[in-house]
């Protein structure tokens, strides 16, 4: 035979042997491997398998030996030594413990902390039953060459599929008007409010997604026109009861009828609404279009459906509706996501509720595991540190026949109790911050205790890391000490231990530094887009949607709006300039006839610029006739209308702002002669280069007013304006925004950034100054005797600072270097998402390096000129 | 006397070591037993009986030869004890007379 001789399993003699009576071993054991090799020779299958259930089955009162757990060779009671060590250890240093307990129990809460966001933005829309199923319609356009996802679909693509597809099992289309529109105006009694959240849906919605009904049939609930489910909390709101089945409720106007309650449902999901009206009330439902988007389409797939399938299919199908419609290259391409890919993983586009960021997830995990990894340092440098005092009980033991491994496992047990202590430490204190933690996440996370068993698996796999990355260096270092060098008393602590030992108080500075320089950078940059000149006003400004009664007679409007005391000036616009959106294209004279360049434009009226404060650089306003004279097509079915445009137009077209006063222009339709260039502002957030901009007079299509207040009573103004509105606008609430809020609103994300990085910056910063005040604290007792020599011999209480802070110095100097180019780089990342940014310089360097040296150089000195201050002969008398 | 019962399958381990006069060791009794009693048994179920007999005093025990496929480890022969055949004679005694009272008709 050439195969390897078949033996026993390892494992199953090694436990035989621990339990087995020492009498009764020989026997057995000979027995066991008797029919081992019978069994082999037979070819009896699973032979190792047999041989281990049998030692299993030895395993029972007659053959087990009686002092199994109770000998004192065993390990268990050695176990029992070391945890009892290890606690007076940590009890008799009551400072370093501390310093050790506190860095681990911030290190971990951090890593908690994170595990259950990464959970909660993982975790949405997980709770249907049907939902590895569920997917979301969007379609990818090619126009111009250029490319763009979107979320909103037409009315054609649900029906589609339901109708073509056999693989499609069932699907619903939601249409929430505050998309596209004003949120719309619920009305009860007396009082008004805007609902964002109400929406449309087709009545199969409780089919595709679990959402459970208190009250109510789910399958009907949706069916009849002008039937209104509501969730829990908005039935509350208008009600006051959820016991609301058959009562009305105006919406926009509409009056509905109460159909169901919705049981509130969990908070990770896509799917957010206040209250859903049958999709059969709107109009849209009688459509049938592949043109005009603006619905969220949901798909459920039979099981093993094949996704590229019904895609081809489905595109040959589009490709027939509208492909003749397109022009030269243009494309349209229908794909569906799964519902669960779309918080995270999905590319970027319109969603019903924002989408969450993989990467910033990726980096939050980055620094969470930075701040652990300081922690753990704490840990190692500190122990290896003060490793000379435990040195003399390390050679007992092994003179007394431990072996390196059991005094490795003496302090790996150590690190695990301090661990032990963190870890408890850190929950609670998880339990006790998760309000804050809430509000920083800017979301409600559920809470992992309970529900979750793989948190609690998370827990001990963390404290087995921990354990282990802190553990296992001193361990070693201890465990690798020569009894007899240690025992004769000139042991000093080793060299190379000190190289390393430096090292890391390297990488934990130079950690926290690059954290410095990002909060600093941040900051600052959110400071720049604050105080940026914007090129139009946006102090005292309000923006409103405009009121019915603006649609009809405007004039009258504004004069109305203009008599309330503190009111300066009243314009009107399709946007409220933080934000324009609106694509066209732009023809001018002197083009050749089918070129056009693509522009952001929108409607104004005549004293949007003065109230704005957008200012002009040459030409004029419109005038009144212009805008009047807007109102009628001409013959071709062309609007007449004045055109300004901004210096980036002008830019991009090659012409100066005189040269093209006058010309001609023709904007999809509106034709007429330019007569005024504006200065650029800035009409979306700073992440945005100026593009070129349009503004043309269209009545209809001045959706916002702008009203700019004088800002000597504004509280009183407002209440002029609100008194005026409930005349001019009996259907909708005066709903008004302040022009510097909603432009603030748009860096929110930024805002919340920064605040996780400065939190996670000031914690490891923290942690590594807790580090190092121990080690500062240990070298200075360490070199008491040298310090009071010499004293004794003339120096100064400041030399003495200096020698003893000197070499820390070095250190976050060494950190330092390394750290600046690192934080430069991943700040000019972050920026770069800016089109208008500052330059992270000297200057945020230097601050960061002297927060970094300052906070170090601080926790030294406690120590350092507690030494100088110690009376020398008190240090000298001890020998 | 906690321990002096003689359990059915202790019985026929008892039975196989006296049968297998001088040569009864673990491997040997669970030969026995699986080809005469028509039931697979395990050598661990075999080790617990021995022990419980031996501690009772039915077997006695002492070290023999080895084999190659022991890796050196040598064979404990077992011998039934006088106790042991007193019992096992007792235990089939009792058998007997249950078996006389047994009624002619109940025997088909």
């Amino acid at each position: 035979m050439n195969q390897p001789r078949i033996t026993p399993p390892r494992w199953a003699d090694r436990f035989l042997s621990w339990f087995c009576k020492p009498a009764l071993l020989e026997m057995i054991q000979g027995d066991l491997h008797e029919q081992f090799a019978q069994m082999v020779t037979n070819q009896v299958p699973r032979v190792r398998w047999r041989y281990g259930w049998e030692v299993v089955r030895l395993c029972r009162p007659p053959i087990i030996r009686s002092n199994l757990f109770e000998s004192s060779t065993t390990p268990i009671a050695m176990w029992k030594n070391y945890l009892q060590i290890a606690w007076r250890n940590l009890l008799k240093q009551k400072g370093y413990s501390l310093i050790n307990l506190g860095g681990l129990t911030l290190g971990i809460l951090c890593f908690l902390f994170l595990y259950a966001y990464i959970k909660h933005e993982e975790s949405y829309d997980s709770f249907h039953e049907k939902g590895d199923r569920i997917v979301q319609g969007y379609w990818n356009a090619y126009w111009d060459g250029e490319s763009e996802i979107i979320g909103v679909t037409p009315t054609a693509l649900l029906p589609t599929l339901l109708e073509t597809f056999p693989e499609v099992e069932t699907g619903t289309r939601l249409f929430r008007p505050s998309t596209t529109s004003f949120p719309p105006v619920v009305q009860i009694g007396e009082n008004q409010f805007e609902e964002a959240d109400f929406m449309y849906a087709d009545s199969t919605f409780f089919e595709v997604f679990s959402f459970e009904l208190l009250q109510g049939n789910p399958k009907t609930a949706l069916v009849e026109p002008n039937s209104l489910v509501l969730s829990t909390e908005s039935a509350f709101k208008y009600f006051g009861t959820t016991n609301v089945l058959g009562k009305e409720l105006t919406v926009g106007g509409t009056p509905y009828v109460v159909t169901g309650v919705i049981l509130d449902a969990p908070t990770n999901t896509n799917i957010d609404y206040s209250m859903l009206a049958s999709f059969s009330s709107h109009r849209k439902a009688q459509q049938h279009s592949w043109w005009s988007s603006s619905l969220y389409t949901f798909a459920v797939l039979q099981p093993g459906a094949h996704l590229p399938d019904v895609l081809g299919k489905l595109n040959t199908i589009v490709e027939e509706a509208v492909g003749d419609d397109l022009s030269g290259d243009d494309r349209i391409e229908y794909g569906l996501l799964p519902l669960s890919s779309i918080h995270l993983d999905a590319p970027t586009m319109h969603t019903l509720v924002p989408q969450g960021n993989r990467n910033s997830l990726r980096i939050l995990l980055a620094i969470s595991l930075l701040v652990l990894i300081i922690a753990c340092i704490n840990y190692m440098n500190l122990t290896t540190a003060r490793s000379v005092y435990r040195a003399r009980e390390v050679g007992v033991r092994k003179v007394m026949g431990a072996l390196k491994a059991s005094i490795f496992q003496q302090f790996m047990s150590e690190a695990f109790v301090l661990t032990v202590f963190s870890m408890a430490l850190a929950i609670g204190g998880m339990f006790l911050l998760y309000p804050q933690f809430e509000q920083l996440a800017g979301a409600q996370v559920a809470q992992p205790f309970t529900q979750d068993t793989s948190f609690w698996y998370y827990v001990l796999i963390i404290g087995a890391v921990v354990t282990f990355l802190a553990g296992s260096y001193p361990a070693l270092v201890l465990a690798n000490f020569k009894p007899l060098q240690v025992l004769r008393g000139s042991f000093k602590g080793s060299l190379s231990g000190q190289a390393l030992r430096k090292g890391l108080v390297i990488v934990q500075f130079a950690i926290s530094a690059v954290l410095i320089f990002g909060t600093i950078t941040i900051t600052r940059q959110l400071d720049y887009l604050k105080s940026t000149p914007l090129g139009y006003n946006q102090d005292q400004v309000i923006s409103v949607p405009m009121p019915r009664a603006g649609r009809q007679d405007r004039m009258a409007m504004k004069e109305q709006l203009r008599s309330v005391p503190g009111v300066k000036a009243v314009g009107a616009a399709t946007h409220s300039p933080h934000y324009i959106l609106g694509g066209y294209s732009l023809w001018v004279e002197g083009m050749e006839q089918d070129r056009s360049m693509s522009v952001v434009a929108q409607a104004i009226d005549d004293d949007y610029l003065a109230t704005t404060g957008i200012q002009l650089v040459t030409g004029r306003n419109f005038t009144m006739e212009e805008i009047v004279r807007s109102r009628e097509e001409n013959e071709e079915g062309q609007t007449p209308t004045p055109i300004l445009v901004n210096q980036a137009a002008v830019k991009k077209l090659g012409e100066t702002p005189e040269s093209i006063l006058g010309k001609q222009a023709n904007m999809n339709g509106r034709v007429g002669p330019i007569v005024g260039v504006v200065k650029d502002f800035h009409f979306r957030s700073l992440h945005e280069e100026v593009e070129p901009l349009v503004m043309f007079s269209e009545e209809w299509q001045l959706h916002h007013i702008v009203i700019k207040l004088d800002g000597n009573d504004v509280s009183q103004t407002l209440t002029g304006l609100t008194e005026q509105w409930t005349q001019l606008s009996p259907e909708r609430p005066f709903g008004y925004q302040f022009l510097d809020e909603s432009y603030a609103a748009m860096y929110e994300k930024e805002e919340r950034l920064g605040n996780i990085i400065g939190i996670f910056s000031s914690i490891t910063i923290f942690i590594a100054c807790l580090g190092l005040f121990g080690l500062a604290s240990f070298t200075a007792v360490q070199r008491s005797k040298e310090v009071a020599v010499r004293r004794v011999l003339g120096a100064s209480g400041s030399q003495v600072v200096v020698l003893l802070g000197r070499q820390f110095l070095v250190l976050m100097a060494i950190a330092l270097l390394i750290a600046l180019p690192l934080g430069y780089y991943f700040c000019q990342q972050w920026l770069a998402s800016f089109a208008y940014r500052i330059t992270p310089g000297v200057g945020i360097a230097l601050l960061a390096s002297a927060a970094v040296i300052g906070l170090g150089m601080f926790t030294v000195s406690f120590e350092s000129i507690k030494a100088a201050l110690a009376n020398p002969i008190k240090n000298l008398k001890s020998e | 006397m906690k321990g002096s019962h003689l359990g059915e399958f202790e019985e026929l381990v008892l039975l196989a070591v006296a049968s297998l006069y001088g040569k009864a060791y673990g491997n040997a009794i669970q030969e026995v037993l699986t080809d005469q009693a028509q039931r697979p048994v395990k050598l661990s179920t075999i080790h617990v009986a021995l022990q419980r007999l031996e501690e009772k005093g039915y077997l006695a025990s002492s070290f023999g030869e080895t084999t190659p496929q022991r890796g050196g480890r040598r064979k404990k022969y077992f011998e039934v004890t006088t106790l042991g055949f007193q019992t096992l004679q007792q235990a089939k005694e009792v058998r007997a007379q249950l078996w006389n009272m047994v009624p002619k008709q109940a025997l088909r």
